[in-house]
């Protein structure tokens, strides 16, 4: 056996795996050439050393918990823009250009837009979602079967939609101009989206209806099922300003559209509900 | 059936289910072990941190697919390893010096992290003047042999676990540690002055 066939069964030999006739050569090699019994020897050394190192601690970062489950929830959210790109680089562009609207980014959306759905279209009354003295970040219009979301702002900045689960599903970043985006719920149920601008620091829950219609007028339940029974049942977008989604509430509505509705008389604790333009309006107040 | 491998295949049956709870409990469990892996090929806490978050976002991936035919740890083993020599791919050509990294002397961070300066028994310090070494001669290996050398003598897998992991045979897994080893004996020999076989 000659030295470099040796070198093969060092890791064998040193665990015990070679077989009888072979050990008897590699230790004849060994006993034959000084200098392969010193690399041997030496081999062996440094597999003792190695066997070492499993006892060296190594210190995890504390928040390595997060840094994964911000990598993992970012993945998702890029996930959910891929599968909106289709929508977004026909019909989103196709209508901003109609509209006559440019210069607006917009890097991913959960909503499929189309125009098919239909609803007593009125004069838009935008209800604003900043506070009394603050500049009007976002106003809200309910079309055609369409949510409108006009943006203006001042400065440059950036309006965040996010889905139910909080991730963020579209972002809208704004410049000096008016901006306008229609939206149009395709599926079956209605949804809850939130809308957040950073420059404003606020955000205002939407539900959009989808395509199945409300049937029961009477219902109990959360103030997120208040708010997507109430734009079912009135085919329009509901905006709800307030934190509190989870408050139990029960509810009746009166008449089948907006016009015959009288908000008014449905009485939440807690909340005001009215009717503004082609949206309903529904404000937590301090007290329930 | 172990507890341990009991406790994954219920969760990683949830998370298949669409469970994210179950999902980030998986995380919990293994995120330690995961990092400590890419910490000991890498030597540079940040690229650990990004391989294994890397590695976990494939993990969510793909484990709708997970057929455990594999222990999950061992399939966790090979998407660590994936990462890092996808990352190592990406930086050649690119001459970075990272802060953390083996400096000239041989020093690497995970060196650092185990000196004590009390003064101690001379042979305490040769020891962990020697594990030092091994560290650094690790880091000047190819990443591949790197790899095997800390899977099988600091992560404890068998040569069936690392052939698992790296989709080799077990001959080839044999094969290539014993080169790694021969190759890290070298390296170990060209720093005689320091590396005292005695």
């Amino acid at each position: 056996m000659n030295a470099t066939k040796a070198r093969e069964y060092f890791s064998p030999y040193y665990e015990g795996d070679l077989e009888a006739g072979l050990r008897q050569a590699f230790e004849h090699a060994l006993a034959a050439d000084a200098e392969l019994k010193r690399e041997y020897e030496s081999f062996a050394h440094s597999m003792t050393l190695l066997g070492g190192l499993k006892e060296i601690e190594i210190e995890v970062p504390f928040d390595l918990s997060e840094r994964i489950n911000a990598r993992i929830d970012h993945a998702i959210w890029e996930k959910s823009q891929q599968k909106a790109k289709p929508w977004f680089s026909a019909q989103w562009f196709r209508l901003a250009t109609v509209t006559g609207v440019a210069g607006i980014a917009i890097l991913g959306t959960i909503f499929a837009l189309t125009s098919g759905q239909k609803s007593g279209p009125g004069v838009a009354s935008p209800i604003p979602i900043a506070a009394k003295g603050e500049p009007e970040v976002v106003t809200y219009r309910y079309e055609m079967g369409q949510l409108w979301l006009d943006v203006e702002q001042s400065d440059r900045g950036l309006v965040s939609i996010l889905g139910e689960d909080g991730q963020t599903v579209k972002e809208l970043s704004v410049s000096t101009e008016a901006r306008k985006s229609p939206f149009t719920n395709n599926q079956s149920a209605p949804i809850l989206i939130e809308v957040r601008s950073r420059v404003a620091g606020q955000s205002e829950y939407v539900a959009v209806p989808g395509l199945e219609q409300e049937t029961q007028a009477v219902g109990s339940g959360s103030v997120r099922d208040l708010l997507l029974a109430l734009s079912t049942w009135y085919r329009t977008a509901v905006v709800f300003s307030g934190t509190n989604l989870e408050q139990a509430v029960t509810w009746e509505f009166k008449g089948q559209t907006l016009g015959e509705a009288n908000l008014s008389k449905i009485s939440l604790p807690g909340l005001i509900v009215v009717s503004k333009g082609t949206v309903i309006s529904v404000t937590e107040t301090d007290s329930p | 059936m172990s507890s341990a491998l009991h406790d994954d295949a219920v969760l990683i049956e949830r998370a298949q289910k669409g469970d994210r709870s179950a999902f980030d409990d998986l995380v919990r469990r293994h995120e330690r072990r995961a990092y400590q892996y890419a910490f000991r090929l890498t030597s540079n806490g940040d690229e650990a941190m990004d391989i294994v978050a890397d590695a976990f976002v494939r993990v969510y991936n793909a484990i709708p697919n997970f057929r455990a035919q594999s222990a999950f740890t061992t399939w966790l083993y090979r998407i660590v390893t994936n990462c890092y020599l996808d990352l190592r791919k990406k930086d050649k050509g690119k001459y970075n010096v990272s802060l953390d990294a083996p400096a000239a002397d041989g020093q690497s961070e995970t060196a650092r992290q185990v000196e004590d300066d009390r003064p101690g028994p001379d042979r305490d310090l040769e020891k962990t003047e020697r594990e030092r070494l091994v560290q650094f001669a690790i880091q000047k290996l190819p990443e591949y042999q790197r790899a095997m050398l800390v899977m099988y003598h600091v992560e404890m897998l068998s040569y069936e676990e690392i052939a698992q992991a790296l989709d080799l045979p077990i001959g080839t897994v044999k094969s290539r540690l014993n080169r790694a080893r021969l190759s890290l004996r070298e390296l170990l020999e060209k720093d005689m002055e320091l590396f005292n076989l005695g």
